[in-house]
């Protein structure tokens, strides 16, 4: 210790040493005698195994009043299967120390699995039995419509949450699919019921339009004859890719509120819609967007959190709405979210002018 | 960002993306607190994960393991010091202090501590609990001396830059973190609600780390420097440097740039913290909001950090309500339908016995008498029968004692209508000297049979 001043010896910022190179893995692409395409990836030393399926179920394949279906129909592929009942499922997956999540977005489905390498074959074996053979119960079907019944007010409580379908339903037209809530609501939710998730699990589901990427430390696995016991038995039609409308959104500025009386802060969402992610200005794009309010070091953190104490924190990005192919003409959503308290926005945060475009303003709750 | 407090249920999402980073070095960490001395750890698991421990002679304590998968390095330096050293009319002093610690420094100025550490493709945040604040960076490996150059100036030097500018700015800062993370957010003061009811009025961990707003704005910048003297200190910290390294490059840039800071004998401890490790009584108090559902949530003591009944207990937790195939879950969301979500975890504490937390959502007309009942005979069949592949032989473990539960009802109401309700307390007979409990094993074999002789021989209801 030769602090005995109370002080320390100071260096100089140190320099970097050298860099040592990494690029990131390519997966190698092939395909199951199904039609099921794969990508594989070898990452040594993962020995948790990451599998996701990816399936061509845009959400405009909904039908019209059943917006919510394909997520209801996600949620109920491990709700019972040919050879288990949901609680059986639920119970098989966790004892191979496996986490099975399964969701549709508006793009596309996707079913994930995450499993130690050790019980990959049998966990494998159980995501093909909920592709392949779900049975969708009439009471489990239910018991999801009930409870994303109930998850909506939930959601609307949130201030983030609520502001978010705000900004959809403003920047979209309403004929358009993105305008409207991911899991639907309360009207067309209400109306699903087991045959209509059937139909719909008939219509969009098969291994031809699939992909599976699978990626973890696969030394000593057997990739090929797993996939062949598991997946490989999953079978289906041939199907062409769902078609995939140009969005479309009015940009044009404004300001919507959402007044709710007694909260305590301010959630702002400002919103457009931009370059598809196969344009040339993307990578441009992505940074500039990271400069403008990706993290604390933005500039708008600066400002608004770390000079004026506005807020705790800004986060602008890009998020990818459609992107069928490259160069076809796919859009984007830039989001700018922040929450400023109540007392402060009242004084008007000046907004350049570049911001006012589709600007959404929802105020959150009551004080909770 | 310098953010937040112990997770408990995400609240917003500004700050979610941290947790997983911070959890996987945390594990880390935990997992080598016991080593003593130079002792390499033993193969663990799959994985591989090896870690000497080191002292230097000021007393900080250096973790160094290896890992080359990637060319990251990962620093992570953390305090004995949280919430539970902060005193009457300071609470959140010790999170706001977190984020003055990213307000610069004798030789970094102003936000340079974030510039550099992203300019370098880096990633850094911090935590505050109850009992420990935490620094970290994940780092490009030919980045790492600079991250440690960064930690070891702010321990050495922060009170050369702090200032009443910064302590103002981050003031307000951490304000609308409280509106935007538990203020203004359904059920967002619930955690701190429970936690007030589990630890009593006066105890040190009677508030969370996030303070309340009245005590954010007397902080001065006496107190923040204070504060400082008192626990930021390299005899009060464990450095752990993680990822593709060379530990004795590690040790000798350790050495360098913390080896001279002074070490501070002149720690308080925290505030007296005893507590019976059961409450003794069941504490209600029926909350009328307006929230979207009515929800029941509970606290219980728990065993504390570090001791196997703390494992047992939290496997306990894990199969009661941890899950889509826990006890809970199959009850009340599958079978009776009667909740959206039913949840259960566990605050490893230390200090006090560890903090138990149960939530669940109702479903529509679901009423919470109805949802507590089930949950009384789930706990009581915890106790009676083990889990799946273990039936047929005796329980080993405790269901312990309920401290507390908040109840919501919904409806637009009153804030002012919260009501504290009585206490029903019912006795159990004490468990026979036979069934004491065999901690589980270090093979990972579950034991057999018994209760943990520490804890609850009542148990309450959250009705």
């Amino acid at each position: 210790m030769t602090g005995a001043a109370g002080t320390m010896d100071f260096h100089p910022q140190p320099a970097p040493g050298q860099a040592k190179p990494w690029t990131f893995p390519v997966p190698e692409r092939g395909a199951l005698a199904n039609g099921l395409t794969v990508l594989r990836c070898h990452r040594p030393g993962q020995q948790v195994v990451a599998v996701q399926i990816c399936l061509d179920m845009p959400l405009d394949a909904e039908p019209d009043g059943l917006d919510g279906i394909a997520a209801i129909m996600m949620s109920a592929l491990s709700e019972g299967t040919s050879n288990h009942t949901a609680e059986e499922f639920a119970a098989e997956m966790e004892r191979c120390g496996a986490t099975l999540d399964a969701s549709a977005g508006y793009p596309g489905a996707r079913v994930s699995l995450e499993v130690p390498v050790s019980r990959l074959p049998r966990a494998l074996g159980l995501l093909a039995e909920a592709l392949h053979t779900p049975t969708f119960p009439s009471s489990e079907i239910e018991r999801l419509v009930r409870n994303r019944l109930d998850e909506i007010p939930l959601e609307m409580a949130n201030p983030g949450r609520r502001a978010a379908k705000q900004l959809a339903q403003e920047l979209f037209p309403a004929s358009a699919r993105l305008s409207r809530p991911r899991a639907g609501t309360e009207d067309t939710v209400a109306r699903i019921d087991a045959a209509g998730v059937r139909a719909f699990y008939q219509a969009h589901v098969r291994p031809a339009t699939a992909t599976a990427v699978v990626v973890g430390d696969l030394t000593g696995v057997h990739l090929d004859a797993v996939l062949a016991d598991t997946l490989g038995g999953w079978t289906g039609d041939a199907a062409e890719p769902a078609p995939m409308p140009p969005v479309t959104a009015d940009d044009t500025g404004r300001v919507v509120i959402v007044d709710r009386p007694g909260a305590v802060q301010t959630q702002l969402l400002i919103g457009r819609t931009g370059p598809d992610r196969h344009d040339r200005v993307w990578p441009a794009l992505v940074l500039g967007t990271y400069c403008l309010g990706g993290t604390l070091t933005s500039r708008l953190d600066r400002v608004l959190r770390e000079e004026k104490g506005y807020t705790y924190g800004v986060r602008a990005f890009q998020r990818v709405l459609q992107s069928p192919a490259p160069r076809a003409a796919g859009r984007v959503t830039g989001v700018c979210r922040c929450s400023p308290s109540a007392a402060r926005w009242t004084r008007r945060p000046r907004v350049p002018r570049w911001m006012t475009c589709g600007r959404c303003c929802a105020r959150s709750p009551r004080k909770a | 960002m310098a953010v937040d407090e112990l997770t408990w249920m995400p609240a917003a999402g500004l700050a979610a993306s941290f947790h997983t980073v911070a959890g996987l070095l945390l594990h880390a960490i935990e997992g080598m607190c016991t080593l003593v001395g130079h002792t390499a750890m033993q193969q663990a698991g799959s994985g591989g994960l090896t870690a000497t421990e080191h002292r230097l002679d000021n007393g900080l304590r250096l973790v160094l393991s290896e890992d080359h998968l990637n060319p990251v390095a990962a620093v992570c330096l953390w305090y004995d010091v949280g919430s539970r050293y902060e005193v009457k009319g300071r609470t959140g002093l010790a999170h706001l202090f977190e984020h003055l610690m990213f307000q610069g420094s004798a030789q970094v100025k102003g936000n340079g501590h974030f510039e550099l550490v992203q300019g370098a493709g880096g990633s850094l945040n911090g935590t505050t609990s109850f009992e420990r604040t935490n620094y970290f960076e994940i780092m490009p490996a030919h980045q790492l001396e600079l991250a440690l150059w960064l930690e070891a100036d702010r321990m050495g030097s922060l009170l050369a830059a702090l200032d009443e500018e910064s302590l103002q700015n981050q003031r307000d800062v951490v304000k609308n973190e409280r509106r935007q993370r538990y203020d203004n957010v359904p059920y967002g003061t619930a955690f701190e609600r429970m936690t007030a009811l589990a630890y009593p009025e006066g105890h040190p961990y009677h508030h969370i780390p996030i303070g309340s707003m009245a005590d954010l704005d007397a902080v001065t910048l006496d107190d923040a420097r204070a504060f400082f003297r008192a626990n930021y200190a390299p005899d009060n910290a464990v450095l752990a440097v993680v990822g593709d390294i060379d530990p004795e490059q590690a040790r000798r840039w350790a050495e360098k740039y913390f080896g001279s800071i002074p070490s501070y004998d002149g720690k308080v401890p925290p505030r007296e913290s005893t507590l019976p490790d059961i409450i003794g009584a069941e504490l209600r108090v029926e909350i009328r909001e307006e929230v979207p559902a009515r929800a029941l949530m509970a606290a219980y003591r728990m065993p504390r950090d570090g001791t196997r009944e703390c494992d047992a207990a939290e496997l306990a937790l894990t199969v009661l309500g941890d899950g889509m195939s826990s006890r809970l879950y199959n009850r009340l969301v599958r079978r009776d339908r009667t909740a959206v979500t039913a949840d259960v975890g566990l605050v490893r504490l230390v200090g006090v016995p560890s903090l138990g937390w149960l939530d669940v959502k109702a479903a529509g007309g679901a009423e919470i008498p109805q949802i507590g009942a089930a949950i009384d005979e789930e706990l009581a069949r915890l106790r009676a029968e083990a889990p799946g592949r273990w039936s047929g032989r005796r329980p080993w473990w405790n269901a312990n004692g309920w401290t507390g539960s908040v109840q919501w009802p919904a409806g637009p109401t009153s804030c002012a209508d919260m009501r504290c309700c009585s206490v029903t307390r019912s006795s159990r007979s004490p468990p026979s000297t036979g069934s004491s409990m065999s901690p589980p094993k270090r093979s990972g074999r579950l034991p057999r049979r018994g209760c943990a002789p520490t804890t609850a021989r009542y148990w309450y209801t959250s009705r």
